[in-house]
């Protein structure tokens, strides 16, 4: 069942061997707790990988890469890897001028 | 001011040189609005949207827009995260070459600020704007930006 704003849609899906977090729209103060539900919902019981896919990301600011940054520990937490599977443009840019691509790629 | 420049630039009037005089000419913006919102995390999207248009408008590089947008969002989320106001109120300029914004609300007790909620957004002001800033004084808070790019000559304007 996908989590919903106005302005994004986050979905979490089990696929093979790991959960897929799929968002779509602009992550920012006002969305970031529909990410960061979307998460618990991924992270809660399930002892696989996680996925996250951006590539619907219309809009991201340092709020929400607070959000990811956080999934990514608590699946670090549980021994578990994390992967962004896809990025648009602009959530790409932000990574890069942060430096943050290989610390979540 | 607890955070300062961050990759430098042009001083906030034009230089220009004429044989052996120096004018100095004040900055004249092309674009001026005051934007006053409720300070809450929902009106994120309508001061993106404004300071994009905005620089849109001034026919200013898809990637120098999304700049802006980027930056705006990062200045006034930090507002809305350690403010206390009821308001946002904004200040938005632009003219030939840069983009401008300030914002400010009211705050009760400076001591309140958290420093590592207002280091995350500089860090991607540093790297999205010339100039950045945040203060904290008089019982308010307020933050600015200023991006800044060459205008190329031969470029159509509209």
């Amino acid at each position: 069942m996908p989590l919903e704003t106005s302005d994004l849609r986050v979905t979490v899906e089990q696929v093979e061997g790991a959960v897929l977090l799929r968002a779509a729209g602009e992550i920012d103060l006002s969305t970031s707790p529909t990410l960061a539900t979307a998460v618990d919902e991924a992270c809660t019981g399930a002892e696989t990988d996680l996925r996250m896919d951006l590539t619907e990301v219309t809009f991201i600011d340092s709020t929400g890469l607070r959000e990811v940054i956080g999934a990514k520990t608590r699946v670090a937490e549980r021994g578990r890897r994390f992967s962004i599977v896809g990025a648009s443009r602009v959530v790409q840019r932000l990574l890069d001028v942060t430096g943050l691509t290989d610390f979540l790629g | 001011m607890i955070a300062g420049p961050s990759r430098g630039g042009s001083s906030a009037a034009v230089t220009v040189r004429s044989g052996a005089h120096v004018v100095v000419e004040a900055e004249v913006p092309a674009a001026h609005i005051d934007l006053k919102v409720p300070r809450a995390p929902r009106w994120l999207r309508t001061i993106r949207m404004t300071s994009g248009a905005m620089a849109a408008a001034l026919d200013f590089d898809p990637e120098i827009v999304e700049d802006v947008r980027t930056n705006a969002s990062e200045v006034s989320s930090a507002l809305i995260e350690v403010g206390t106001g009821d308001v946002l109120n904004l200040e938005l300029s632009a003219g030939d070459g840069w983009f401008s914004m300030r914002a400010e609300t009211s705050l009760d007790d400076p001591s309140t600020v958290q420093r590592d909620r207002l280091e995350q957004h500089e860090k991607v002001l540093a790297a999205l704007s010339d100039h950045f800033g945040f203060d904290v004084s008089d019982g308010r808070v307020s933050g600015s930006f200023r991006r800044e790019f060459r205008i190329d000559p031969m470029a159509p304007r509209g």
